[in-house]
């Protein structure tokens, strides 16, 4: 998560408007979800690879890092159709299931690459702000925006107690390991309480008075770069649509 | 213009534990254009004594007044102290909410119900008077424990404080980061803001304070720097050491040549001892 959020707070598409980006990225979702896995799936994650290790310039490291628990939970899910239980208690290879594995997996697969484009390279903080104008309640926005920031500092606390713990033995063994998660829970309870109470002041000294409204930088939508997502997006289906006639 | 102190306290009382007073009737007068240092043992005071100063905490008897106004703490009162006095507290991510840093810095304005074009200004000035222009664009979970000290008081900057209260601004800073804060402050103080910090830092007072407030035994002593921080039993008083600079100043006004010289570092000093002793060889 951090490593996607530093590659969306430096990289090349940071200063692209939020909508434009979702625009992209939702686009390709779409196709992905609505086109025959063969081939529209496939276009439209191969399309959304390439933009995000290309134009987006994300280390496919960092992407392959954050897909690891997603393709953990498609691999999984693959598992059901790919077995078969006979009458006798004994699992078989469902050879009829291969496809429909290979399908959902492709799709998974392409929706999961579609939304890393997303948050690997618009940071949360450009898109919270903007979402009221899409009917979402400031307080909702505002307090997601909040929760974002602070899970930074609630992890440094978690980090800092941990290594507190390692430093005087607390993992040696199972049973200093249970007493010393115990106790890291209960210090960043009482952490995060005196925390928000911290906090709240110093909103206050800033003249809050309920609500977190920030100014947001205002950034122009590029109709070249609409153009192009509306583009590639109809190249997509065109080609899905050939490819799909002649195969 | 209002006359009179900008921020005075008149016989304050203060208790977090009724059984455990903190401040037992503390008087202060902050000058306009004043530079005070507010120094103490730890737990003497000095962050209740700022918190009261902002508003955030109400005097068990007696009262603050900001401009001549006494702090009334209502909605209305507190708007008005907080458009004039601005509370820097230590801990940068106790006032760091947002995960953008030009977003953080402009909340208070938006809360002061200022333009757009305004509060982007604002922003800006704030963002360079403390010299973290180039960071505005950046997440606040990403900058070093120094540039988010710097973030936070951009963002008390930006609502233009007459006062501005800095508690223990320089600590966990390195020394270049001690006197880049310094001189930003300075200039703030050029600009027309008075500054208040709190400091364990004696030495750093001595150098940077017009005045100082020495808070200990739940009351307020306050004189000029140089008198306050050579006070060697005011200041055990309080568990400080005394400063070198004014008991190393004392010994050379014993020594023929060397009367009224004012070294303000070891290296002047050094560069002063080296001169004298060329001279007289």
């Amino acid at each position: 998560m951090f490593a996607l959020d530093i590659a969306a707070h430096t990289g090349p598409w940071r200063s692209r408007h939020p909508a434009e980006k979702a625009m992209l990225s939702l686009g390709l979702l779409a196709c992905a979800v609505a086109l025959p896995p063969w081939p529209g799936a496939l276009f439209s994650g191969g399309a959304a690879a390439v933009l995000l290790v290309g134009p987006a310039r994300v280390s496919p490291a960092v992407v392959l890092r954050a897909a690891r628990v997603p393709l953990l939970f498609v691999a999984t899910s693959t598992v059901p159709l790919l077995v078969t239980m006979h009458a006798t208690a004994r699992l078989a290879v469902n050879a009829a299931g291969v496809v429909p594995a290979a399908q959902t997996a492709g799709r998974s697969v392409a929706a999961l690459i579609c939304l890393l484009l997303f948050s690997a390279t618009t940071p949360l903080s450009d898109v919270l702000p903007r979402l009221h104008r899409l009917g979402v309640p400031p307080a909702v926005t505002e307090v997601a925006a909040l929760t974002y920031r602070m899970l930074f500092l609630l992890v440094d606390s978690v980090r800092a107690v941990r290594e507190a713990q390692a430093a005087r033995l607390g993992f040696r063994t199972w049973r200093t390991a249970y007493r010393s998660l115990a106790g890291q829970a209960g210090a960043i309870f009482v952490r995060a309480f005196s925390r928000a109470r911290r906090l709240e002041e110093g909103l206050a000294l800033r003249g809050y008075t309920g609500s977190l409204a920030v100014q947001v930088e205002a950034r122009r939508v590029s109709a070249p770069f609409v153009a192009a997502t509306v583009a590639l997006l109809v190249l997509i289906v065109a080609l899905s649509a050939v490819v799909r006639w002649q195969w | 213009m209002v006359s009179g102190p900008l921020l005075e306290f008149s016989g304050v009382h203060f208790a977090y534990q009724p059984d455990r007073p903190v401040l037992t009737g503390a008087d202060l007068r902050v000058e306009a254009g004043q530079r005070l240092a507010v120094v103490g043992p730890n737990g003497g005071g000095k962050t209740t004594l700022f918190r009261l100063a902002a508003g955030s905490l109400t005097p068990g008897s007696g009262h603050v007044a900001v401009a001549g106004t006494r702090v009334r703490h209502n909605r209305a009162g507190l708007r008005a102290v907080r458009q004039q006095v601005q509370l820097v507290l230590q801990d940068p991510d106790d006032q760091l909410f947002s995960a953008s840093v030009r977003q953080d810095v402009s909340f208070g304005p938006v809360n002061l119900g200022l333009a757009p074009e305004e509060i982007r200004r604002r922003c800006d000035e704030a963002l360079a008077a403390l010299g973290v222009a180039a960071l505005a664009d950046r997440p606040t979970h990403l900058l070093s424990y120094g540039q988010r000290k710097r973030v936070a008081i951009a963002g008390a900057v930006a609502m233009r404080p007459r006062l501005l209260i800095l508690d223990e601004p320089t600590a966990g800073l390195d020394p270049a980061g001690v006197e880049a804060l310094l001189q930003t402050l300075d200039d703030l103080h050029a600009g027309g803001t008075t500054v208040v910090l709190s400091t364990h830092d004696v030495d750093l007072a001595f150098r940077w304070a017009t005045a100082v407030a020495v808070v200990a035994g739940g009351g307020v002593r306050m004189m000029p720097a140089a008198e306050g921080l050579a006070d060697t039993g005011l200041l055990a008083a309080a568990d400080l050491l005394p400063a070198w600079a004014p008991l190393v100043h004392r010994v050379l006004d014993r020594v023929p040549g060397l009367a009224g010289a004012r070294p303000g570092s070891a290296a002047e000093l050094a560069a002063l001892l080296t001169a004298e002793a060329r001279a007289g060889s």
